[in-house]
Formats: C-alpha cells, sequence, structure tokens
C-alpha cells in the first residue's frame, strides 16, 4: 500500500519537483542567517537602490540593504508562519472532525454549526477589525487565519470518518469490544491520516499567498520585517526605477506556492484510488479558499 | 414551507457572525486615538477641560455599562451613522458611498471577465479531454488560481505601463482604465470556474441525453454548448455570486496597486491613519452586503434548482 504510493508519486513529474522545491525552501527557512550573505536588516544609505552586482547579487533596496538576504529571510517569515497556522488549524480541526463524525447527534450539529458560523466570515473584515483593534502585526493576522480555517479541515475529516465508522472493518471492531478511543486511534484515524496530509500540503500554500497579501497592504507584518509582502509594498514606488525590487519577492511567493500546491496535488493523486482520482480536493474544494 | 425554512436557517446562522463583528466594530472605537471624549471635545473646536470632559461624557454616554452603550452604537449602526471621518470631518457613509460605485464596477467586470474566459476555455478542455489542449488548460488554471493576484497586477502595470506605456501608472477610477484590474481580478475566478465547469461538464458528457442528441445528429461540440452547458454552469452561478460578494467588499489590494478610489483602498488608507469611525462604517456596511447579496443568492439558487432542501 505504502510502496504503491511512493511509487505512484515518485511518477509524477511535476509534484517530485515540488516536493524538492518545498524541502529545499525549509532548509533554506531552517539555515536562513547562515545562507545570507549579508545582514538582511543591515542599513546602509550610501549603498541604497545598487543594480544587481558581484557583492549583491539581486541588488539593494533604498535603505541599502541586500535584497537577496531579505529573501532568505522572508522565506523564514511566511514559510514558519504558514507552518505555524496550519499546524494549529491541524490540532484543531481534525479532533473536532473526528468526534463531529464519530459521536454524530447533538455534538456533531454543535461543532459543524460552530464551523458554519467560521465560515461564514468574510476573512478581510476580520482581519481589519482585528488589526485595528491590536494593532498590525503577523501574530494578529494568523490568530485571524486560526479562527476562520479550522471550519474546513474539521468538515473534511468528519465527512472521512463518516463513511469509515461504515466499513465492515470498524463494525467488526465495534462488535469485538474494542473501546471508542482504540477504535479511532487504530482504525479510524489511519485512514484519514492521506486527506490530511493532502489537505495540509495544499493550506500551506494558501496561507503562504494570504500573508503575503495581508502583509502587502499593510495589515500583516510591519517594516523592517523581511516579509515578502512587505518587500513588494517597499518596492511600490520604485516600479519605474528599480522594477527587480517587485520581481523577487513576487518570485518568491509564486515558486513556493506552486511548489507546495504541486506537491499537495500530487501526494492527492498518489494516495486516492484512481477511481475517485482528485476526490480530496473535489470534495474539500481545497484547490484555494 | 420548505423554502421558508431554509432562508429562516440561514439568517439564524448569520447571527452570530453578525454579534461578533458588530462588537468588534463597537470594541474598535473604545482604541481610537485617545479617549472618546477628549477628540469629540477637540473636533468640536472646544478645549478639554475636567468639566467639558464629564459634561461630554455624559452626553456621549461614556459612563452608560458597555452593554448599554453597545446597544445604542447599534442603533446609530443601523441607521448607518458612524460619525465623521476624522481626516475629513465629512460623514462617513457619505464618504464610503461616494467610493462604492468604484468598487461595483471593478466587481462587476471582474466578474464578467472571469465568467467570459471560462466557458470557452472549459468547453475546448472538455471537447479535448486528456489530450493537449486540456493540459494546457489544466497548468495555466492550476497556474491562474494560485498565483497571488496582487503580484500579477504589480507585473501587468509594469508591462504595460512602464513598458509599453498604453496604461496609465496612476489611473484613477476612470472607466476606460478598467480592464487591467478587472483582468488582474478575474484571473483567480476565470481559473477556479474553469476547473469546476470542466468536472460538470465531463459529468454530464456521460449521460443519456447528451448521447441521445449526439445520436440526432448534433457534433459532440455541438451537443455540449446547446445541452451540457446550461446544466453544468448551474454550480457555477453559486461560486460567481458567493465572490460577487467578496468583490463587492472592495478589494484593498488590487485598488491600491492600480490608484483604484474604492472602498477597500478607502478603508485601507484610514487604517494607516487610524480614522476608526471609517473603518468601523466600512466593516458595518461591507458586512451587510457581504450578508444581502449572499441572502438573496440563496433565494434565487432555490427557485433555479428546487431540488435544494433543508440538510
Amino acid at each position: 500500500m505504502f510502496k504503491s504510493i511512493v511509487r505512484k508519486f515518485f511518477r509524477n513529474k511535476t509534484a517530485v519537483l515540488g516536493l524538492i522545491v518545498a524541502l529545499l525552501l525549509v532548509l533554506i527557512g531552517i539555515f536562513a542567517e547562515q545562507v545570507a550573505p549579508h545582514d538582511a536588516y543591515a542599513v546602509d544609505i550610501s549603498q541604497k537602490l545598487l543594480n544587481p552586482c558581484a557583492e549583491y547579487p539581486m541588488g539593494t533596496d533604498q535603505m541599502g540593504r541586500c535584497i537577496l538576504s531579505r529573501l532568505i529571510l522572508g522565506t523564514r517569515t511566511s514559510l514558519f508562519s504558514a507552518i505555524i497556522v496550519t499546524a494549529i488549524i491541524l490540532l484543531i480541526g481534525v479532533p473536532l472532525g473526528v468526534i463531529a463524525g464519530y459521536v454524530g447527534g447533538v455534538t456533531d450539529n454543535i461543532i459543524m454549526r460552530m464551523a458554519d458560523v467560521a465560515s461564514t466570515f468574510p476573512s478581510s473584515l476580520l482581519a481589519l477589525a482585528i488589526v485595528g483593534i491590536f494593532g498590525p502585526s503577523l501574530r494578529n493576522l494568523v490568530f485571524v487565519f486560526i479562527f476562520l480555517w479550522w471550519a474546513p479541515f474539521a468538515r473534511m475529516v468528519r465527512s472521512q470518518v463518516m463513511k469509515i465508522k461504515e466499513t465492515e472493518y470498524v463494525l467488526a471492531a465495534v462488535a469485538a469490544g474494542d473501546s471508542r478511543f482504540k477504535i479511532i486511534v487504530r482504525h479510524i484515524l489511519p485512514n484519514t491520516i492521506s486527506s490530511i496530509i493532502v489537505y495540509a500540503t495544499l493550506r500551506i500554500a494558501a496561507v503562504i499567498a494570504h500573508i503575503a497579501s495581508f502583509s502587502f497592504i499593510g495589515l500583516g507584518s510591519q517594516p523592517p520585517t523581511a516579509d515578502w509582502g512587505v518587500m513588494l509594498n517597499d518596492g511600490r514606488q520604485f516600479i519605474t526605477s528599480h522594477p527587480l525590487m517587485l520581481v523577487w519577492p513576487g518570485l518568491m511567493i509564486a515558486i513556493v506556492v506552486l511548489a507546495f500546491n504541486s506537491l499537495g496535488e500530487g501526494l492527492n493523486d498518489a494516495m486516492t484510488p484512481t477511481s475517485e482520482e482528485g476526490a480530496v480536493v473535489k470534495e474539500t474544494g481545497a484547490v484555494n479558499v | 414551507m420548505k423554502r421558508l425554512k431554509l432562508i429562516l436557517l440561514r439568517i439564524v446562522q448569520i447571527i452570530p457572525v453578525l454579534l461578533i463583528v458588530t462588537m468588534l466594530a463597537f470594541w474598535l472605537s473604545n482604541v481610537s486615538a485617545g479617549d472618546v471624549a477628549n477628540v469629540t471635545l477637540q473636533s468640536k473646536g472646544i478645549q478639554p477641560t475636567e468639566e467639558s470632559l464629564a459634561a461630554i461624557r455624559e452626553e456621549l454616554g461614556l459612563n452608560d455599562p458597555l452593554p448599554v452603550q453597545y446597544i445604542n452604537w447599534l442603533k446609530k449602526a443601523c441607521r448607518l451613522d458612524f460619525g465623521v471621518s476624522f481626516q475629513t470631518n465629512r460623514p462617513v457613509t457619505e464618504e464610503i458611498f461616494s467610493r462604492f460605485p468604484a468598487t461595483l464596477e471593478l466587481a462587476i467586470s471582474a466578474s464578467l471577465l472571469a465568467v467570459i474566459f471560462a466557458i470557452p476555455l472549459a468547453l475546448l478542455a472538455t471537447r479535448y479531454r486528456d489530450s493537449a489542449p486540456d493540459h494546457v488548460i489544466r497548468v495555466m488554471s492550476s497556474i491562474g488560481a494560485t498565483m497571488p493576484d496582487f503580484w500579477i497586477g504589480l507585473m501587468l502595470l509594469y508591462f504595460f505601463g512602464v513598458q509599453l506605456k498604453i496604461a496609465p501608472i496612476v489611473a484613477g477610477s476612470k472607466i476606460q482604465n478598467i480592464f487591467l484590474p478587472a483582468f488582474t481580478l478575474s484571473i483567480q475566478y476565470a481559473a477556479t470556474y474553469t476547473r469546476v465547469l470542466r468536472g460538470n461538464l465531463v459529468e454530464i458528457n456521460r449521460l443519456d441525453y447528451i448521447k441521445a442528441a449526439r445520436a440526432r445528429g448534433l457534433s459532440e461540440g455541438g451537443a455540449l454548448v446547446k445541452h451540457g452547458l446550461k446544466n453544468a454552469i448551474l454550480p457555477v452561478i453559486t461560486l460567481i455570486g458567493v465572490n460577487f460578494g467578496k468583490l463587492v467588499g472592495g478589494q484593498v489590494a488590487i485598488e491600491t496597486i492600480f490608484s483604484w478610489n474604492g472602498i477597500g483602498q478607502f478603508a485601507i488608507s484610514c487604517m494607516k491613519v487610524k480614522d476608526l469611525p471609517v473603518i468601523q462604517g466600512y466593516i458595518i456596511i461591507v458586512l451587510l452586503a457581504y450578508v444581502i447579496v449572499n441572502l438573496i443568492l440563496d433565494v434565487v439558487y432555490m427557485y433555479i434548482d428546487p431540488r435544494i432542501e433543508v440538510e
């Protein structure tokens, strides 16, 4: 089972490419300070707005900071916040989804109505209100995303659990007198893992894109943080003179988002039986929420 | 009866959202720059003293318990009274509504463009399923759905504005400049609609009535357009509506990039100078617009597709 998934996954070239790029980016994020040629926060006005050269491969920004170093540090900012957001919505969404799907009844109803409420919020309005009250920061933005996005996770897990609950092996375990906890851990969770992994991978891509766009409009990371959205906002006023300042951060966002997306879609194709290809993506509409 | 029940259910669902968002918006009035009483006095040109502050506090009801203040604030909000903007001293509602047409124009054009792109692309992908055109369209829609729209906007502005010089860099919301921002916004929606529509068309293509149409001599493409499209497009209409609801709220990043003077750009520029009455007004008005659009959609959809029932 596992072997066939791996084999199927590695036959998919775009997915493998996505995996390699994603791993590379995570490594860059972890070792950002070591990889970066300069200090990403070192201001040197005498070196401002340089074109790419040997010393600064991507040039410098309006404060004379090395753009390449800021891009590398930015990988940490956005990738790590995206991973944190995704991990927390997993921790909230998966248990709630399992409980809703397995227990059913009133509990299910309460959890699902909460999920309905969370999905009805327009994200930008909530972000605007929270930022207005607590001030603009990446942390507050992360809170908004968690508040909104545990819901689709819980819903997806719930529907999987409801299907698995009716399978013969679970019914057999129930007949054998296994405890609920044991059934969930031994039989139900392992069968939802593949959908959870796919969904989480796609979610990371979506979170990165959202963080960048909120930071761009000033509701997320604040200058001088090395963040791709902030860098794009800095570069806006130099669109005529130094357009490259706008190209680099955008390319990074595009590469990360595409890498995690093709990784997620590759995993999805590899993990779902051919008869229901694209099952998870289709079921949850996970492409871009 | 069932329809009425469904609408009621939706309204009940919206209540917690309305409560939370209005409370957050109300909370905003208490974090505004300095004491509310102080700010109000100064905007009236009165020197704040102990007595005048106490008097204005009483007058504004700032001594009431918070729930009472909230209810009073809500009553005013229901009449769309959010006070005046700190920046311009004009009523908030006036400021927002004067910018609303620009946002609406953008929302309508972007939605239209998305549909105009999606329908032929989906038909093409279905007709040539699993061959070159389908793969190309699949990759394109996958990229289009995931690329951050504001970056596409910046690149388009650079290409058409700086390089080709056929579009102004600072456009202002003039209708002849609407294409670039509308196109930028439409890309991700077009991509999503193409995907969904193709999926539906492929399903429908397998059904008997399409086969019957082909048997009667219609070409494969003809059968798709004539009989398939009508049924495949139904689920897309909901999507279009939901997205339109989002667009009507203003697209902060795109409006900023193309200097489109809509409500999104206005809200964010007020955020930067902490003009909180405007933020409050924006949040409530957009929330109402969003809720109303979604309710209308539910009702319309119920009449188009009577199969929808209460879960």
